[in-house]
């Protein structure tokens, strides 16, 4: 691999806008990567290879993330010939077979050359108790949702974030509901937090039951104490 | 042969690279010998580099060696003559070496230093007027007077001296000659107009208890001694274990404070969040629909505050059944409005909502990183949060179904982490309570004697038991119910660390091997 990268076409580095921050601003670029796995049904001979995978990352919106993105690192496991993928026009996937989980290390290079690549760790995800996945008739899907934040993006960073352009044409979703899963996240937290908040509230009587009754037999005990020492 | 013998010493020679060309030199720079100088001689002596230092050390200068003293004045002659001590008594002549410069008629230099302690005496019509007293009579003060002067004050000769047999066999002890001779002498000291500051007043009870400490001092024995370092060390552990106790009490005190904070700012943030969203004019889908919502949020705070001022800080605590479905409810609907935000630019994050995570529990930090970062780095735990209670977070996640790695918006990572602090704070009071408990046992075991004696109804000081809604949505019908609380497995009694659970490990698996062996062999 060379050490040079050409950068994304369109990034010309000129000392003001490179340099110069937009003040309080925060851009979000919400994203969604994970791996899809399928059983072969049998165990291949050559190398023991039993599902065939692939792992992506892509933006949550239909967009172009070649405008932000300068490249994207793959690193897989070592076993792997070639371990280090790196791609720099979308889609960013990478299809593979293979017999175990391991872990996957994402790095995202920004059209940005000041801008620190962020890595990104996945757990690649082969097996499951879903009876179907298990004879290989369905697909696993193992995908998160995650938001990258850019915040204070230099100007002109900030303009290649803002002006991506969409993808496709066509109809652009994902295998998981996001929505949805995130109103039920949400919802179960709430649910979670009340309950807490109800065990906080019973401890807190409790506990303040017990410090009274312990202020009590000291009390008691100081009384008789003054009371022998009277009687003494 | 200088060079020879500066082999055989293996001493470096500093100019080496130019031993060479010296050679060449030698004959023209080289310093003729002289004729006194026998010819081994000035060979061990000679150089070719004058500058190098000589294998034969020169003479040192005398400045090195000790100067012989200089003495001023030369020799002196001295004198053996006699002399006189005029701290003698009887002018006795002695006789000593005197120098002849010295002055003749200087005084015997040792004469001052004998010093005489300023007696102070009596005559009869004093004695009988002023210093009458019932244990002493005149003689024996007389006598002690006489002893005195002879040694000097120095009681415990006196003491020792003291002829009980003159005085009918009266014993004195030193401390009575003390206060006797001191009575005399400042009552006398008074009289002959001295300056009462000056006058020495001498104690006696404070003497004899002191002296009779001192004995029993001295006298312990070595049972004794041991006694008195173990306890004074348990005195120290005693010390130590009550400031602890004093701290977990404070630790307890924060928090249940932080436990009512809860409470108090859960109700002022979701009025807070109501005003922000009234104010939000961009990506808001149905403002119709969200002053519903509002309204209907405002209502249910106002319900569970049971007052109309809902801002107020000393609302009651309880939170009751009923309201929770309602209010889970009407909390949802933030959250769908900032998901669609989601998709468009940031919020600006509430900041109260910040202090519930800050107050107890964990503590996040906050800093806005410059650059790009991960949604998900906000969901990170910091350091601080220790093992056991990064395992009882996991494990109560999971008792409530929540995944331990969330979708990552920004409203879910806020409640996920203002969910594990809150999961800590339960953690502690749990850890508090525990302890509390333990220490009313405590207390309740030492002093039962004592206040049964008293009649005092023990039952008054028996350990709460919680009336509180059990989570029946936690556990399926089969398994008993139990509290979220019981799920940690919250162990500080002293005397359960890690050594002792192993060691009560160990034991039961030899028990458990001596039953299996058992039964094996019959």
């Amino acid at each position: 691999m060379s050490g040079i990268y050409e950068f994304s076409e369109g990034y010309v580095p000129n000392s003001a806008t490179s340099t110069t921050r937009m003040k309080n601003s925060t851009i979000i670029k919400p994203i969604v990567y994970g791996n899809t796995a399928k059983y072969f049904g049998k165990k291949r001979e050559e190398d023991g290879h039993t599902h065939e995978w692939s792992f992506y990352l892509k933006p949550y919106e239909n967009e172009d993330t070649s405008g932000y993105i300068q490249r994207v690192q793959i690193k897989l496991h070592d076993s792997y010939p070639n371990s280090n993928r790196v791609l720099t026009k979308p889609p960013y996937e990478v299809h593979e077979t293979g017999w175990g989980e391991f872990e996957i290390t994402v790095k995202i290079f920004f059209a940005d050359p000041n801008e620190k690549p962020l890595t990104i760790f996945h757990l690649l995800k082969l097996f499951s108790t879903d009876q179907d996945v298990i004879q290989g008739k369905k697909h696993l899907v193992n995908e998160y949702y995650d938001e990258i934040i850019f915040h204070e993006p230099s100007q002109f960073f900030y303009q290649l974030l803002t002006n991506a352009k969409p993808l496709t044409n066509g109809i652009y979703k994902h295998d998981t509901d996001f929505k949805e899963k995130e109103l039920q996240t949400l919802d179960k937290m709430e649910n979670a937090r009340h309950l807490i908040r109800n065990e906080i509230n019973d401890l807190k009587e409790r506990l303040k039951m017990t410090q009274e009754k312990m202020n009590l037999i000291k009390d008691k005990i100081e009384t008789d104490e003054i009371a022998n020492e009277d009687t003494i | 042969m200088n060079s020879d013998v500066r082999d055989i010493l293996e001493i470096n020679d500093r100019n080496s690279p130019k031993q060479s060309k010296k050679k060449a030199k030698r004959l023209i720079e080289s310093v003729k010998r002289p004729q006194g100088v026998h010819r081994e001689v000035w060979g061990l002596i000679s150089t070719d580099d004058p500058g190098q230092p000589p294998l034969i050390p020169a003479e040192e200068p005398k400045l090195y060696k000790h100067p012989k003293a200089k003495l001023r004045y030369g020799v002196r002659k001295w004198h053996w003559v006699g002399f006189k001590n005029p701290a003698r008594t009887d002018s006795a002549t002695f006789y000593h070496w005197r120098c002849v410069n010295d002055d003749p008629e200087k005084e015997y230099p040792f004469a001052k230093y004998n010093k005489k302690i300023q007696f102070q005496t009596y005559n009869e019509t004093e004695y009988n007027q002023y210093l009458k007293d019932e244990n002493w009579s005149k003689e024996e003060t007389d006598y002690l007077f006489d002893l005195c002067q002879t040694y000097d004050l120095k009681f415990f000769v006196i003491h020792d001296r003291w002829d009980s047999s003159l005085f009918q066999d009266k014993k004195r002890t030193i401390d009575e000659l003390k206060d006797r001779y001191y009575k005399v002498t400042g009552l006398l000291q008074k009289l002959r107009g001295v300056d009462e500051s000056k006058i020495y007043v001498f104690d006696l009870e404070h003497e004899q208890k002191r002296r009779e400490q001192l004995e029993k001092l001295f006298n312990r024995t070595k049972e004794q001694v041991e006694e008195e370092v173990y306890l004074v060390e348990e005195l120290k552990k005693i010390e130590v274990r009550k400031k602890e106790r004093e701290k977990k009490h404070q630790e307890v005190s924060k928090l249940l404070t932080a436990a009512s904070d809860l409470d108090n700012t859960r109700t002022l943030n979701n009025l807070l969040k109501v005003k922000q969203l009234e104010n939000k004019t961009n990506s808001i889908n149905n403002p119709v629909n969200k002053a519903q919502k509002i309204k209907q949020r405002k209502n249910s705070v106002n319900s569970n505050d049971g007052s109309t001022s809902a801002a107020s800080a000393n609302k009651p605590l309880s939170t009751k059944p009923s309201t929770l479905p309602s209010q889970s409810e009407n909390l949802v609907s933030p959250s769908s409005v900032s998901s669609s935000v989601a998709e468009s630019k940031s919020i600006k994050k509430p900041v109260v909502f910040k202090t519930i995570a800050e107050s107890a529990g964990i503590k996040f930090p906050d800093t806005k990183l410059s650059g790009v970062s991960l949604r998900s780095f906000k969901t990170k735990l910091p350091q601080s949060v220790g093992l056991k209670k990064i395992k009882a977070i996991e494990q109560l996640l999971d008792e409530l179904q929540i995944e331990h790695k969330p979708i990552a918006t920004e409203s879910v990572c806020d409640k996920f982490n203002e969910l594990r602090s809150e999961i800590v704070l339960l953690y502690e009071l749990q850890q508090a309570l525990t302890g509390c408990e333990y220490e009313l046992q405590a207390l309740k075991h030492r002093y039962e004697p004592v206040l049964t004696a008293k009649n005092i109804d023990m039952s008054l000081f028996d350990i709460p038991e919680s009336n509180s809604a059990l989570l029946n949505s936690l556990t399926s019908a089969n398994t008993p119910q139990k509290r979220i609380s019981e799920i940690f497995d919250v162990s500080i009694t002293p005397g359960t660390g890690p050594l002792e659970r192993r060691r009560k490990a160990a034991l039961n698996q030899t028990n458990l091997m001596k039953r299996l062996r058992g039964r094996n062999a019959s």
